[in-house]
């Protein structure tokens, strides 16, 4: 059941029925439970077995975990006289050693089935081709395998609500039932926001009265990832399809004209999809964390990585960054460096002090390059942006020398447009990685870039990748909507958008949504003839 | 509370209310097709004579007009370009739910189709389309229409939205809606002549070819429906052609071998293929391609099916309600209009395909009041 369906339309309508006049006030999270889970049988019988299985595993570690952690806590409660210092750091040790074992056992079971579905067959291939090369007659089989609905973002949610458990940030869910919903609630199983458990699970499980406020704001959200997902998005993948179907017959002009286009049919359809999940949620009276903050406005690729996907990235850096950075091995060995010779000097101090968040970055990038899809080009796609924050790092005191010298004033606002323009190029070069179907057609995109630039040739072929000038023009016209909306948002990061409406008269506020209806009904990609593109980020 | 709640429903049951019918005008697939039918469905309730269906041939050879000016009966081409025959059924029930025609005339291109065309979809649209919703429209969409797209075929703007002609074509539509009633009564011409390659001659042509099983076994189902029935008012025919091409050739030879099926359960069968001559058409002159005649030889057989109707089938001249009479008055003054400004424009060098739109009729309106003038 697809977000921009008619069939989730009513689905949606039917549960918020459901749910508003649901009788047993405190049970009214099992109305969200039940639909969640017939929106995820609707995906296919088969895809249960899996989000059950993450499910039940994770209900019972978490409550192990807990376990382990109350008895150890009485046990020294009990021993509080008898034990000596050694003896209680010792006991604790061990508990801790016993607790991060079955904390990762669990996750290995879950991420195991992950990496399993997902990669299986790019390792099987990339293991047959090195055989092949040293001329070794093993072949690792390749296997049908399917990948669940959101799975990825059901296992990264489950997942750190376990280490929370872990971490003692959270007290473990004693009803599975509950835990089941936190796990499978619908509006994000399909894309995200991936959300924490102390952010969300509270919101979900507290019954919830009708809101008109939130209803139309809920409402208005849905109809603005609509405006993107459907006037923007589903119009411009018919050119890239186009495109990447037959990649290699393209020039450099049309290359870098696809590049462009998928960035903006990239940003609409992830953060369209994300805005309808959102607003679905907040109908129900749930507020989940915002996914965009206007990445394009970004003015370095970190910043960037901070509004875009920021909940993946919020994860990434909770559960995988921090235990890195802060890890002995990497203190150690920037405390080593520090000691040496080239420690001692400017130069070697910053790089010993910058040196495990660089390479702690360098590895959260290379996971979210495997992340995006089993792929040598999307493992590229995160050592080049891994890199270049890396590097952003560990150079940044040139880059300061280099603008102190040169006398720019960082905080002026040609510099911002400039660093803005710089970032968004960074990004482009990223999603290179992302079209283009393999890591060599990259490559060779990076060399068409630069040496097959013909523009005659270059409007012939964008003229017939199957749209024409009036789908150009609304593709033009709704981008432009949607950064006039950004720079708004962007300067008054206070208040939403909807909030700035509400406070207008009912006249012009009717008149704004009304067109904003009328413009996705009329010029939103659905309906018979077409094949509405799934959400891009479906497929993780 | 209450209050409250109710004044924000209205305005949210308004908004979508708003939408909706904004979207049913304006996001229509704009076209002949669609004023032809939407304006059969307009006219006045059993005041039809004779109803002809078929495909193009039946739009652009035939003046319903023009023969209410010659002979005063009232007709209507319940007809759409390349309607099937699977489609005939459906379609006689919706003009025996509106009309009660003393002639019901089928021309049968359409049953020698090849039955693997294309866009099957585009052309069963082109008829629900202008259906009203009835046990009718049910069945057909329940029977040819795509399992997953259902919806569209009643609300057909979920398929149209957002296409140029959806955009640049509804106020065609929404005039006809004003005007209320079809003031050429779905005719369709071009007054271009076309003639490339070497006409095969076929007058007094009998010969004969098989029809594929498939398409006899339609034909076949499709008579015995009119039979079973006692459809006694129904007429077969098969309009003028050029025939130019062996494949064309083949399609007359086959639509002989229809012609005896059809006789075989009963009907009337006019076939005009072969006495072209007899309708007094000239193949240089009166088409403009080998399927379709030209306003000249739309006139030419209009008056001769017309006299047909009238000789042999005895339709008369219409006794029609002052406000009909007047609209088809009217009509017949247009259709006069409509011939000069082919005239008009052939002379100018224009020539495109002319049907009841926005600009068309304004122009006859523009003529009419010179003439008056």
């Amino acid at each position: 059941m697809n977000y921009t369906s008619l069939n989730f339309i009513l689905f949606v309508a039917l549960t918020v029925l459901v749910y508003f006049l649901f009788p047993l006030k405190k049970q009214k999270w099992t109305v969200l439970l039940v639909a969640s889970y017939v929106f995820y049988l609707f995906a296919g019988y088969k895809y249960v077995a899996f989000i059950l299985f993450t499910t039940v595993s994770t209900y019972l570690f978490a409550l192990w975990i807990n376990r382990i952690g109350v008895k150890s806590k009485e046990t020294l409660k009990l021993n509080k006289q008898t034990w000596d210092r050694d003896k209680k750091k010792k006991f604790k040790n061990s508990i801790k050693h016993r607790k991060r074992l079955v904390m990762a056992l669990v996750l290995l079971v879950n991420f195991g089935i992950l990496a399993f579905l997902k990669y299986y067959n790019f390792f099987a291939g990339s293991l047959n081709d090195v055989m092949g090369v040293f001329g070794i007659g093993f072949s690792a089989p390749t296997l049908k395998l399917f990948l669940p609905l959101g799975i990825s973002f059901y296992t990264f949610q489950s997942m750190g609500y376990i280490v929370d458990v872990y971490r003692e940030k959270v007290a473990p869910e004693k009803n599975i039932a509950k835990l089941a919903l936190f796990v499978s609630f619908f509006p994000q199983i399909i894309q995200g926001p991936i959300s924490f458990y102390d952010q969300l699970a509270h919101q979900l499980y507290e019954p919830h009265k009708f809101d008109f406020t939130r209803f139309k704001y809920g409402m208005e959200l849905i109809l603005w990832g609509f405006f993107k997902k459907l006037i923007i998005a589903d119009r411009a993948v018919v050119a890239i399809n186009t495109v990447t179907a037959d990649y290699a017959a393209y020039n450099g002009t049309t290359l870098t004209f696809t590049i462009l286009l998928y960035a903006l049919q990239l940003y609409a359809d992830f953060s369209g999809g994300i805005d309808i999940s959102r607003g679905v949620a907040q109908i129900f009276g749930i507020d989940m964390v915002d996914n965009f903050k206007r990445p394009y406005f970004a003015k370095s690729i970190n910043d960037y990585w901070r509004r875009w996907h920021i909940t993946l990235g919020a994860w990434l850096k909770n559960y995988l960054f921090y235990p890195l950075a802060m890890s002995n091995l990497f203190i150690n060995a920037s405390k080593k460096m520090k000691g040496t010779k080239f420690g001692s000097t400017k130069a070697g101090a910053h790089i010993a002090k910058v040196l495990p968040t660089s390479i702690a970055s360098l590895i959260v990038f290379l996971v979210v390059g495997i992340w995006h899809g089993a792929n040598w080009k999307y493992v590229a796609f995160g050592i080049w942006n891994g890199g270049i924050i890396m590097i952003s790092i560990l150079l940044k005191p040139i880059f300061d020398w280099v603008l102190a010298k040169l006398k720019i004033n960082a905080q002026s606002f040609a510099y911002g447009v400039f660093q803005m323009l710089r970032t968004f190029l960074v990004v482009l070069v990223g999603y290179v990685f992302d079209v283009a179907p393999n890591f060599a057609q990259a490559m060779n995109t990076f060399k068409l870039a630069f040496v097959d630039q013909s523009f005659s040739v270059g409007w012939s072929q964008i003229s017939e990748l199957g749209l024409d000038k009036f789908d150009y023009a609304i593709i033009i016209f709704a981008m432009i909507v949607v950064f006039v909306a950004s720079v708004i948002q962007e300067r008054h990061s206070s208040t939403t958008i909807r909030e700035m409406l509400d406070r207008k008269p009912f006249a012009l506020r009717g008149l704004v949504i009304f067109a904003g209806l009328m413009l996705v009904l009329v010029f939103g990609i659905y309906g018979p003839g077409y094949d509405p593109a799934a959400f891009v980020y479906m497929q993780f | 509370m209450k209050k409250k709640y109710l004044s924000r429903t209205i305005k949210i049951l308004s908004f979508a209310l708003a939408a909706f019918l904004i979207m049913t005008v304006t996001q229509i697939r704009g076209d002949h097709n669609k004023i032809r039918l939407d304006g059969f469905y307009m006219e006045e309730k059993n005041s039809l004579d004779v109803v002809l269906l078929g495909a193009s041939e039946v739009y652009t050879a035939f003046s319903s007009s023009l023969a209410y000016d010659e002979y005063g009966f009232t007709s209507y081409p319940y007809a759409i370009e390349a309607n099937y025959i699977d489609l005939f059924e459906s379609q006689i029930k919706e003009i025996r739910n509106n009309q009660t025609p003393k002639v019901l005339l089928i021309e049968m291109n359409g049953a020698l189709y090849d039955n693997k065309m294309k866009d099957k979809d585009a052309k069963l649209r082109r008829f629900t389309d202008s259906m009203p919703f009835s046990q009718n429209k049910i069945d057909t969409v329940n029977q040819f229409g795509n399992e997953e797209d259902k919806l569209s075929y009643y609300f057909p703007w979920i398929m149209y939205h957002g296409s140029k002609s959806a955009i640049g074509r509804f106020p065609d539509n929404i005039a006809l809606h004003l005007r209320g009633n079809s003031a050429l009564k779905g005719v369709s011409g071009k007054s271009k002549s076309v003639y490339k390659g070497k006409v095969i001659d076929v007058e007094g042509d009998t010969s004969k070819k098989d029809l594929p099983a498939e398409t006899e076994e339609k034909l076949r189902s499709f008579l015995q429906y009119c039979k079973d029935n006692k459809f006694e008012n129904v007429v077969f025919a098969k309009f003028p052609h050029r025939i130019t091409k062996k494949k064309f050739y083949e399609r007359f030879q086959m639509g002989n071998t229809m012609g005896d099926i059809i006789k075989e359960y009963g009907f009337d069968y006019l076939d005009f293929e072969n006495n072209c001559k007899q309708v007094g058409l000239d193949y240089k002159e009166d088409f403009y391609n080998d399927d379709h005649m030209n306003i000249y030889g739309q006139q030419k057989f209009t008056k001769y099916l017309g006299k047909i109707l009238v000789d042999k089938y005895g339709v008369e001249k219409s006794k029609l309600s002052e406000e009909n009479k007047a609209r088809w008055d009217s009509s017949a003054e247009y259709i006069q209009l409509y011939y000069e400004y082919f005239e008009k424009c052939h002379k100018e060098g224009k020539d495109t395909q002319l049907y009841e739109t926005c600009g068309l009729m304004w122009e006859l309106d523009k003529l009419k009041k010179q003439k008056n003038a």
